[in-house]
């Protein structure tokens, strides 16, 4: 037995999502097929072509290196504070949880300007080697591609362990026993038990985390310079300062539809249900 | 006996390796917001010196009328943002969940869209919509682009919710004589209850983290907290900014430390917690 | 041979295992029966490794396990659970041991195969965990852990996920198995019929110590206690007040000046009571009363509790106590035995030589 009359519940929130969701986006997409936001000149591919533009590509190459990285690095560092917090006892679990969380839900912002404190000409870490006269001159540590990566790991680390645990805790720790039972050390029980059994919880945090990262911003325009500028910077550029939205509009297309065919590729997989709300 | 969940005499998780990683991933993320905390107490302008312990830059803050402004639109925001976001997201949930529409793998698609797509994508369309509409950015088109990204989150939230919710209780209910409206009221609104206030509070929390789409949409006079901060970044690095951001820390603490003490069950372990958190 | 000497297992201040010794020959077929939480699992995964004791140790064939970990102990288990790799195929869960152990593809191919034939599931190599049946997940773990020829298979209540008449089959299946290899097996159960029917030797455990070890027919017929008593079959008590030894046989008291022969010995060293206990089976109903050398009360019926081959009648004796009584209702000749009713007034009898006395 089911409720009839609540099927129109669907209504509300979907003609709120096509208004300020699906409406924008094929906005943004008309915009990005005309000359220089004027809709009578009649449609022209020219937009996406620039972005083939050495310029242009060279920026949505590093975008996409930046962000592997990061994503390379948020796993290298996630996974075993995962593991570590999935098999600690409850206690300590509970506290190691917390100390994940407090970053989660601490301002983004916030989190990247610390960096600054650290890194600047006058941060702490050019301040400490001055003072052990390893160095003459304040490195330059700020506004470096190096500065952008470190920048990226920090501020989505949490959404690559968060997963991770969900997994981990996920799977039957009798499997790891039977493993040792039938003779692996406690590494090859991770390597040929654990690690296959978490690979879903591995796509998970890593799209979490290389997808705001391949669209990111804040992190570039606070830590980076001009040679390390991602494509959100370019995108931003294109609507607040050089005005060319058509531009801006095919850029965040581009990025759009790249981010759609690498989630909807790994889902077709059937590897694993991309389930968020799990996660969340 | 095998209760023991995932603890265990084999030491799993005990390697070298492993504490080393986790010692120095917890450093990683620890060191950069204790330092902030350490310098909002600093006397000196500059965080390469120490000039003693000083209140003065909450003194500072208290006094910046711009910045209270800021808190007060940033909060104006979050509480219509999780009341509109809430609502709109648990009839998606309900609606989806408990129907099997024509196009039900189409309205799951689009669900999911907001959380897939980078922000600063859905920040662009929606300041085009706003611009190609004339209408005028202010608070109001910010927290319907805020609610645009946040009925996602807060639907699947509940839907998790839902997932787990037996039907027989429904069909138990109304065996028992309850009609469809006391159905609702009695028997699933309770049951469904955490996972809408979970929604309600993620909803609450992306609102003030927001940064990105919040710069994108919002007009003059309607600055939120995250620009405000953003700004003060950008054009003169004050010791302001470790005060405000200390107390951002603290509200962080506390809140993660509220949701810790409501789920009073600590053997759900990690899962359980950020089931309902995030 | 396995030896545990004064093994002690402690979670927090609560003693799950406390000074435990045991011996299990080679070969043999040994079960660890007792109640959920008497400390059964955690002698089982003491043995496999999994747990640490905190007191005691453990010797195989004289060689103290206690500083060899887990994976390089000559013991295999099979989970309750199963814990099969659900990422793995059949062939290549059986296989694991083999490959950790860096064994040749040859040799891995042949032995996995002979297994796959010794549980009867050839065929099935190819096929993924998720889509076996319970029976058959059952028979791949076992495959898995007895494919390493390990000198003690440990097996943590392999039955209990199965319906009642695969565990019947698994039963019997299990037996020969273990009669065709000859490993030792260490089987835990809480249930006395898997117990009764598969083991060579019982050690019923209760609160982290075990009660009693010995035979099925030992531990069925001669129970040391009225724990063991209670949870192997059913039994009835009966309260004594005072036991009088005579040069055949005791007479044994009850209250209401009652009394009856027995020729069971009295325990000795008890604490408080002592309890008279005697199986449904071994007590008849007559209208004519006792034979010679049976002991016989008057009773009134209550109830019957028909089984079809088979009813417990429930009877109240003369001034006293509830008993149950098994009564056949076929016999094998095809003639009908003698019917009682509800209500009727009947007496009980039971011969001097049946029952045991039990210490509290």
């Amino acid at each position: 037995m089911r409720i009839r009359e609540s099927q129109a519940l669907i209504l509300p929130p979907f003609f709120f999502l096509v208004i300020f969701f699906i409406l924008p986006v094929i906005i943004i997409l008309v915009l990005s097929l005309t000359h220089n936001k004027d809709l009578t000149a009649g449609i022209t591919l020219e937009n996406y072509t620039r972005i083939f533009d050495p310029l242009y590509l060279q920026v949505l190459i590093r975008s996409v290196v930046y962000a592997g990285l990061a994503t390379l690095f948020a796993l290298l560092i996630g996974f075993p504070l995962a593991y570590f917090i999935s098999f600690a006892n409850s206690r300590l679990k509970m506290m190691f949880m917390f100390l994940v969380l407090v970053p989660f839900w601490t301002n983004f912002l916030v989190r990247i300007f610390a960096w600054l404190t650290i890194l600047g000409r006058q941060g702490l870490i050019n301040s400490f080697l001055l003072w052990t006269g390893i160095i003459q001159d304040p490195l330059q540590l700020l506004h470096t591609p190096g500065a952008v990566i470190l920048g990226l790991i920090y501020g989505e680390l949490p959404f690559m362990v968060l997963p991770l645990i969900a997994a981990l805790d996920r799977m039957d720790v009798s499997l790891l026993e039977a493993a040792t039972d039938l003779g692996a050390s406690r590494f090859q029980a991770f390597q040929r038990i654990a690690l296959p059994l978490s690979i879903p919880g591995v796509i998970a945090g890593s799209i979490f985390v290389f997808i705001p990262a391949l669209g990111s911003f804040v992190v570039p325009d606070i830590l980076g310079g001009s040679d390390s500028f991602m494509v959100g910077n370019t995108i931003k550029n294109q609507f607040m300062t050089v005005r060319d939205w058509s531009f801006g509009s095919s850029l965040s297309m581009m990025l759009m539809l790249a981010v759609l065919f690498g989630v909807s590729a790994y889902l077709k997989k059937g590897s694993g249900d991309l389930n968020m709300g799990e996660y969340l | 006996m095998s209760d023991l969940g995932h603890q265990n005499d084999l030491a799993f998780g005990r390697g070298f390796t492993v504490r080393i990683i986790t010692i120095g991933g917890l450093f990683f993320l620890y060191i950069p917001i204790i330092i902030l905390i350490i310098f909002s107490f600093n006397a000196s302008r500059f965080s390469s010196q120490w000039g003693g312990f000083s209140l003065k830059w909450y003194v500072t803050m208290i006094q910046d009328g711009a910045l209270w402004s800021a808190i007060r639109n940033t909060l104006i925001i979050a509480i219509s943002n999780a009341v509109l976001s809430t609502i709109l997201g648990t009839l998606a949930a309900l609606a989806l969940s408990r129907h099997r529409y024509r196009f039900s793998g189409l309205y799951h698609k689009v669900l999911h869209m907001p959380i897939i797509i980078p922000d600063i994508v859905q920040a662009v369309s929606l300041l085009m919509l706003f611009v190609f509409f004339n209408f005028t950015l202010g608070l109001v088109s910010v927290i319907l682009a805020h609610a645009s990204f946040s009925i996602s989150f807060v639907a699947l939230v509940v839907m998790a919710r839902l997932a787990g919710f037996d039907n027989r209780l429904e069909e138990a209910a109304m065996d028992l004589g309850a009609n469809r409206w006391q159905v609702f009221q009695k028997v699933i609104l309770p049951n469904i209850f955490p996972g809408i206030l979970a929604g309600a509070l993620l909803a609450f929390t992306l609102s003030i983290d927001d940064f990105v789409i919040t710069f994108f949409t919002t007009g003059v006079g309607s600055t939120t907290l995250p620009l405000k901060i953003y700004s003060m970044i950008k054009f003169g690095i004050t010791p302001e900014i470790n005060a405000i951001s200390t107390l951002l820390v603290v509200f962080s603490i506390a809140a993660v430390s509220a949701i810790h003490f409501f789920e009073k069950n600590p053997k759900t372990g990690g899962k359980a917690h950020v089931k309902n958190i995030t | 041979m396995l030896e545990l000497r004064g093994l002690t297992k402690l979670y927090g201040d609560f003693p799950a295992v406390k000074d435990l010794d045991l011996v299990v020959q080679d070969s043999e077929f040994f079960c660890l029966l007792g109640p959920s939480g008497c400390g059964k699992t955690t002698t089982l995964r003491m043995i496999a490794g999994f747990e640490q004791p905190d007191a005691g140790e453990i010797l195989l064939n004289g060689n103290n396990l206690s500083r060899i970990p887990a994976h390089k102990r000559d013991i295999n288990t099979v989970f309750q659970s199963y814990a099969l790799f659900p990422h793995l195929s059949v062939f290549e869960n059986i296989a694991f041991g083999l490959r950790i152990s860096k064994r040749h593809e040859d040799e891995i191919s042949d032995r996995v195969n002979a297994m796959l034939k010794l549980v009867a599931l050839d065929g099935f190599e190819g096929r993924m965990p998720g889509r076996l049946s319970g029976g058959q997940q059952q028979r791949v773990t076992l495959a898995r852990a007895l494919v390493n020829e390990p000198k003690i298979l440990l097996l943590d209540e392999p039955l209990a996920a199965l319906d009642a008449k695969l565990r019947l089959q698994m039963q019997v299946e299990l037996s020969n198995i273990q009669r065709q290899i000859g490993i030792t097996f260490i089987f835990i159960t809480h249930n006395q019929e898997e117990a009764l029917t598969m083991a060579d030797r019982i050690a019923v455990m209760d609160q982290g110590h075990i009660c009693q070890i010995g035979g099925p027919d030992d531990i069925y017929l001669r129970p040391n206690s009225k724990f063991v008593a209670d949870f192997i079959g059913q039994m009835n008590f009966i309260k004594t007040s005072k036991i009088v030894s005579h040069t055949e046989s005791n007479e044994i008291f009850l209250a209401g000046e009652r009394s009856f022969l027995s020729t069971q010995p009295i325990p000795e060293n008890h604490r408080g009571d002592i309890f008279f206990g005697i199986r449904p089976e071994q007590l008849r109903m007559s209208r004519s009363g006792p034979l010679t050398r049976e002991n016989g009360f008057r009773a009134h019926i209550l109830n019957e509790i028909y089984y079809g081959d088979s009813s417990i009648f429930v009877v109240e004796l003369e001034k006293g106590e509830t008993v149950s009584i098994m009564h056949q209702n076929y016999m094998p000749s095809g003639s009908n035995p003698e019917s009682f009713l509800e209500g009727e007034d009947i007496f009980v009898c039971w011969g001097i030589q049946a029952g045991c006395l039990l210490p509290e």
